[in-house]
């Protein structure tokens, strides 16, 4: 057991569960504030919400072990997509979506093609929602039995209830400002261990030819074009589709502020890739890569090796709240799923705002079981579990949305088979022996064609869903 | 209608979308795998040097966002 690191982390637990318990009784006071922080998020805590929401283990654990096991133009490939992510979003849905005035996506489609579309989508994010949640579970079962010295199991059971406690007593209030200490938290870490890094080695170029001493294939391209590319494809997307980041773009003050924290959490990518550059250079320079049991394993090894265990302990705890606010965030989109889009919409409409917040927190626990039950055997790598997840949302929900707020042609029969069309080609395409993290390149097309092709076959929407598209483009500030 | 669509096109937020897929676009056609630089391939380098073009285009975008705003409200 590492004594240092476990005293840092269990601190660092006991802080997050204290503010999740402080922001509880703000948050039940109204169903508005619970789901969206009352929509008083201001530019800067939005910025460190938004980039910790989508950053997941993923980024960083992910990131960089793929960087060292498969050289680091993958690392950079992942920074291609995951930098642009925040910009993406907002340059091609925020502003629209905002004006809808919804607060979950699969709102959205209730109000742009009605209850059908709304149904498939809940149950869609639901489920996705859920499979994310193995990796992030997966990720912390790591870095828990390495700290606590305990085994793995045990470790994925402790932290996933453990920080399911928080996120269900709270809302988006305790998740935003726990946010944003873990983006700090997570930064700053990153920032100080490449310093080490760097000063360690003398500077950039002889880190990177320390690296190519040990492993000669670092700078190389060693994956076919597809891989690197859907890759890019996947994370790119990634804002534009994932439930929780247009959740949070919901919970700035106002446009101007959602711009702003969209662009903060863009430079904050832009400086956790720089770091994570260095960190996996410092990786492949320790030659221990083809010896670990885990090459997610890789950026743990890089903190022990270079930090005093002062510094390991914070840098750890930074780690797992990247992990923590990705999974609350999701925790967050199953139960908004479930208890406001099917049950509060379709089954008990009367259902009061207390009722349908006390269920979201059953939902939130249930979900968080099930997550554990699969981390306790994972699938797949954690790199490859996040990229299908991101694959497979994009494939449900990205043309249905964006056509839904750009083509006012687009219609329910439309959504509906490209929502279905490209969920099940995506499944299709995962069961096939195909190149990793690019079965989208294959099933997202297939339901851009099918909306289009769908919506030109049938009827237009009425007059009146038609005038609502020309509203989303009709004033900036709305 | 057909100068709404013509202003959806005008969208900053539709300009930066276009740029952003011609920079990739670029990228991903250019793929220059065996060119190395420091060590490094010259088409991961290419696409280090597009983290820092995606946050001049959201610079950019918050800028032309504030100054429309701004031109409204006068």
């Amino acid at each position: 057991m590492q004594v240092m690191e476990a005293i840092i982390l269990a601190i660092y637990l006991i802080i997050m569960t204290f503010i999740g318990i402080w922001f509880a009784k703000r948050a039940h006071s109204s169903e508005g504030d619970y789901w969206t922080a009352g929509g008083q998020i201001n530019s800067f805590v939005g910025s460190f919400a938004f980039f910790a929401a989508v950053a997941s283990s993923s980024s960083l654990m992910g990131a960089v072990g793929s960087g060292v096991a498969l050289g680091v133009p993958f690392l950079l490939a992942y920074g291609f997509g995951a930098v642009a992510i925040p910009s993406f979003a907002m340059f091609l849905i925020s502003g629209q979506i905002r004006r809808t005035g919804v607060k979950t996506l699969p709102e959205f489609f209730k109000s742009r093609y009605g209850k059908s579309v709304q149904i498939v989508s809940a149950i869609l994010v639901v489920l996705s929602m859920t499979f994310y949640m193995i990796p992030q579970l997966t990720a912390s079962g790591l870095i828990g039995s390495y700290v606590l010295g305990i085994d793995y199991v045990t470790a994925v059971i402790i932290l996933g209830l453990g920080f399911t406690l928080y996120a269900a007593l709270g809302g988006m209030w305790a998740i935003t400002y726990t946010d944003l200490l873990q983006g700090a938290v997570m930064v700053i870490g990153m920032f100080i261990l490449a310093v080490i890094i760097l000063m360690d080695h003398g500077g950039v170029g002889s880190l990177i030819q320390d690296a190519l001493a040990v492993d000669p294939q670092f700078g190389s391209i060693t994956q076919p074009w597809m891989s690197y590319f859907g890759l890019f494809v996947a994370f790119l997307w990634f804002g534009v589709v994932s439930p929780s980041a247009v959740m949070r773009n919901f919970a700035a003050r106002d446009a101007r502020t959602a711009r702003r924290s969209a662009l903060g959490a863009c430079f904050l990518y832009v400086t956790v890739f720089l770091f994570g550059f260095v960190i996996a250079s410092a990786g492949a320079s320790l030659g221990i890569a083809e010896s670990l049991d885990n090459q997610d394993m890789i950026f743990i090894s890089v903190i022990e090796h270079y930090m005093p265990a002062l510094l390991a302990g914070v840098m750890l705890a930074g780690l797992l709240a990247a992990i923590m606010s990705s999974a609350d965030a999701m925790l967050l989109a199953v139960s908004a799923g479930i208890a406001h889009d099917i049950y509060k919409e379709h089954i008990n409409k009367q259902a009061s705002e207390k009722t349908v917040t006390r269920l979201g927190l059953v939902v939130m626990i249930l979900a968080s079981v099930v997550g554990i039950i699969f981390a306790i055997d994972p699938p797949q790598l954690i790199a490859v579990m996040v990229g299908w997840v991101s694959g497979a949302m994009l494939s449900a929900f990205g043309f249905p949305l964006v056509l839904g707020l750009w083509w006012k042609r687009t219609n329910t029969a439309g959504a509906l088979a490209g929502m279905i069309g490209g969920t099940v080609a995506f499944i299709i395409m995962a069961l096939l022996p195909f190149a990793l993290v690019s079965e989208h390149l294959v099933s997202a097309p297939i339901s851009a064609i099918l909306t289009i092709v769908v919506s030109l076959m049938t009827e237009p929407p009425s007059e009146e869903i038609q005038l609502q598209v020309d509203r989303y483009h009709t004033n900036i500030d709305a | 209608m057909k100068q709404l669509t013509r202003k959806k096109w005008k969208d900053p937020g539709i300009v930066m979308v276009i740029i952003l897929s011609l920079v990739s676009l670029f990228v991903w056609v250019w793929w220059p795998t065996d060119t190395f630089i420091g060590g490094i391939s010259l088409a991961g380098w290419a696409m280090f040097v597009c983290f820092f073009i995606w946050l001049v285009l959201t610079v950019a975008y918050v800028i032309w966002m504030e100054k429309i705003e701004k031109e409204e409200i006068e």
